[in-house]
């Protein structure tokens, strides 16, 4: 066996369990995902019946409770990407010479860690009627703002969306900490003996110094508003109607409450062309806003 | 030189082993699938084998709120002399839509466990793969609530599944506030909407508890409605005779105008914001005069602290004629459903056998203050010693037919998330009429005439 024939096949053998894993674990139910959604299939009959693109044409001519939930992934993805600017801020602070950081930095990524049904539930209670919110508003004789914060369709996704905001927003820090702390210390002192403020210093070397990182937080912010489930679906289900339902919350219901899981891979199929979409697109105004 | 050359042999030596491994695990029949296969191919006919001797497990899906009962029970030594060479290992579910949910991807897989709860209206979505229970078994014999669940008639003598409990919709009453109130049980449906809004309007405490987070729990209103207030035990099933069944002089418009004067009181607080166990505190704690839910509630009241002496019992009125005998509803629920695929249908059978036994099922009724399916045992209990003092009908609904479930389906019609939306102060009929319109098509689309 010559050495060609032998490093070949050492680097076939040793990639060809990851490879078999990727294939059976993602490739194929893609497939699958692909295959299901040009059929009636209900989720449990044995057989199901080719319908060309008759899924999607239901998805975008007949369904408006889909278009509804989206529009709700479009207040998750304003809020988050409002919460940028703020998240950034946050870490630069931490990262500066502020008394308690330390422990403000490790208390930041708690809300991540915890469980994201103890996060849905502890909140469910935090905003019921009687809950913890509106009796804060009533301590601080705020109680003409009390609402039913999860019953009231016009303010029940800014509610869910803090919640996410809440959860999701530590996260982010510490990506910004990290990014923050890999910026040179050479460049904030050469800023400063040229007489820069603090301002200028964040927004001409804090700011383009994690660059990648706001990127990165951007395309997290895409990826997770899109995908947006468990808040909604736990405190909510999507309640009333359709009114904080979210892309995958209905989904799941066309999937498994109507036994539409032929439609709901139509669904599924959307999501990645909508997340790759929104992703380029945001790329290209990153560029041309420099 | 020589090392390495040995050290590239050995990692090629490895790596070939490793993937012939692989491919002959491939190539490998998988005997426990074929055997699965076989069973669920001669379906029924596994029920003449004799129960085997080897020690086996079996799975057993129920609802959350049995687990602590069927585990310790199954651990005391009368299930161990009755069923020796069995153990359940047995899994929960919150409530019925994690049920039918769990239930259904586990179906796809040809994987349902071996014995299992199932609601009235999952029974069609998985009859395909359920045992099919012979009118002569002796434990379809003994269960008087088997040909009241319509849906659950598999045709020639069939059932699909044993129905595991009973029990009625009630009003559970503060007495304490009746009285503080000057109020009396009402007759009709009109009065009963006064009475909650008397109770409301007295700005110490809400009319009716309501949960509607849940949506669910709107069910003796939106879900029983359309057949109690009309008397009409099929309206669902009816529905999917016609292609305009939402139109105003259907039940289903009817039946929302009604509910629609209750919601429109106010008498249910914010209730889209709390869910069942809420609501359940609520009245519990007397900060509501009424609440509306079946049997199953009691145990709950009893465990938030709330005052047995002081509560009191109605059924709701669906009548608005005092000279009509009220209807109240009763739902025979929890088919025991057992998976014609599963290698151990007798044994299956025989932990049924040891559950309906006295002294195990006699508990649980007890317990959870539930009504009986078996004949012979008999539940003694508030709402079995209440019933006995009452005039009133009670009133079986049967689930819809095929037909109209998959014409759901097609159109998602949902009537408690449309209740929802009253609640949130949206008007019912727009949503009807688009209903109507999806309802004709669908029909048309599913060939149903």
């Amino acid at each position: 066996m010559n050495y060609s024939l032998q490093r070949k096949l050492i680097i076939f053998s040793f990639l060809f369990i990851p490879l078999a894993l990727l294939g059976v674990f993602m490739l194929l139910p893609t497939f699958k995902l692909f295959q299901f959604s040009l059929t009636d299939w209900d989720g449990y009959s044995k057989s199901f019946q080719y319908i060309g693109l008759d899924n999607f044409k239901t998805i975008f001519l007949d369904s408006g409770d889909v278009w509804l939930s989206l529009r709700n992934n479009g207040y998750y993805f304003i809020g988050h990407l409002a919460a940028i600017p703020f998240e950034i801020a946050v870490a630069s602070m931490l990262c500066g010479a502020v008394i308690g950081s330390r422990f403000f930095k490790s208390i930041v990524f708690m809300p991540y860690i915890i469980n994201g049904v103890a996060v849905a539930l502890a909140f469910s209670f935090f905003f019921s009627p009687s809950g913890g919110f509106n009796a804060i508003l009533d301590a601080l004789h705020l109680s003409s703002l009390k609402q039913d914060w999860l019953g009231d369709y016009r303010v029940i996704n800014f509610t869910l969306v803090f919640v996410s905001l809440w959860r999701y927003c530590g996260q982010h820090v510490v990506f910004f900490i990290a990014g923050i702390m890999s910026i040179p210390k050479e460049y904030y002192e050469a800023a400063e003996i040229d007489g820069a403020n603090k301002f200028q210093m964040f927004r001409h070397i804090t700011v383009p110094g994690i660059k990648t990182i706001i990127e990165l937080v951007l395309f997290l912010n895409v990826r997770g508003v899109l995908a947006a489930f468990e808040i909604p679906f736990l405190m909510t289900n999507g309640g009333p109607g359709y009114e904080s339902s979210t892309f995958v919350v209905y989904t799941v219901k066309e999937a498994f409450q109507f036994s539409h899981v032929g439609l709901a891979s139509a669904l599924g199929i959307m999501l990645m062309f909508i997340t790759v979409v929104v992703y380029i697109l945001q790329k290209k105004i990153i560029r041309i806003s420099g | 030189m020589g090392i390495a050359k040995k050290f590239k042999g050995i990692c090629i030596a490895l790596a070939s082993l490793t993937i012939t491994a692989t491919a002959l695990a491939g190539c490998g029949t998988n005997q426990d699938a074929q055997e699965a296969q076989g069973s669920q191919g001669s379906g029924n006919q596994v029920e003449s084998a004799s129960p085997s001797k080897e020690h086996i497990t079996l799975t057993v899906e129920i609802f959350a709120e049995d687990l602590d009962y069927w585990q310790k029970k199954s651990q005391e030594d009368a299930f161990k002399k009755a069923l020796p060479n069995v153990t359940l290992d047995i899994q929960s579910v919150k409530d019925s839509n994690e049920l039918l949910k769990t239930l259904k991807i586990r179906q796809a897989a040809n994987e349902l466990p071996d014995l299992f709860y199932m609601k009235p209206d999952h029974v069609l979505q998985l009859k395909d793969s359920l045992y099919l229970w012979n009118a002569d078994d002796p434990l379809v014999k003994m269960n008087k609530a088997v040909d009241k669940l319509e849906v659950n008639k598999a045709g020639e003598g069939k059932y699909y599944g044993l129905p595991m409990k009973q029990f009625s919709e009630w009003v559970y009453y503060r007495k304490s506030v009746f009285s503080e109130l000057g109020l009396q049980v009402p007759q009709t449906w009109d009065e009963f909407v006064s009475v909650a809004k008397a109770i409301q309007d007295s700005g110490k405490y809400q009319g009716v508890a309501l949960g509607a987070k849940d949506a669910w729990t709107q069910y003796p209103f939106i879900g029983f409605g359309p057949n109690t207030f009309f008397n009409d035990d099929n309206t669902a099933s009816e529905a999917a005779k016609t292609d305009t069944p939402f139109s105003p002089d259907g039940n289903y418009y009817k039946a929302f105008e009604m509910v629609e004067k209750l919601y429109k009181t106010g008498a249910t607080g914010k209730a889209l914001g709390i869910g069942y166990s809420e609501a359940g505190q609520l009245f519990a704690s007397k900060k509501a005069g009424m609440i509306v839910i079946g049997q199953y509630y009691y145990p709950d009241y009893v465990k938030y602290g709330g005052d047995i002496d002081d509560v009191g019992l109605f059924p709701l009125p669906v009548v608005n004629d005092k000279s009509e005998t009220n209807r109240q509803v009763t739902v025979v629920d929890l088919p025991f459903g057992i998976s014609k695929s599963s290698k151990h249908i007798e044994e299956a059978k025989k932990v049924l056998e040891w559950y309906f036994s006295q002294e195990i099922y006699k508990e649980y009724l007890t317990e959870r203050t539930m009504s009986s399916t078996i004949n012979g045992i008999e539940a003694d209990n508030i709402f079995t010693t209440t019933a006995k003092t009452l005039n009133v009908t009670p009133f079986f609904i049967k689930d819809g037919n095929e037909d109209a479930v998959k014409l759901s389906n097609e159109t998602k019609w949902d009537g408690n998330a449309i209740g929802q939306q009253m609640l949130a102060g949206k008007d019912f009929r727009p949503i009807f009429e688009d209903l109507n319109k999806k309802w004709t098509s669908a029909r048309k689309k599913l060939g149903i005439q």
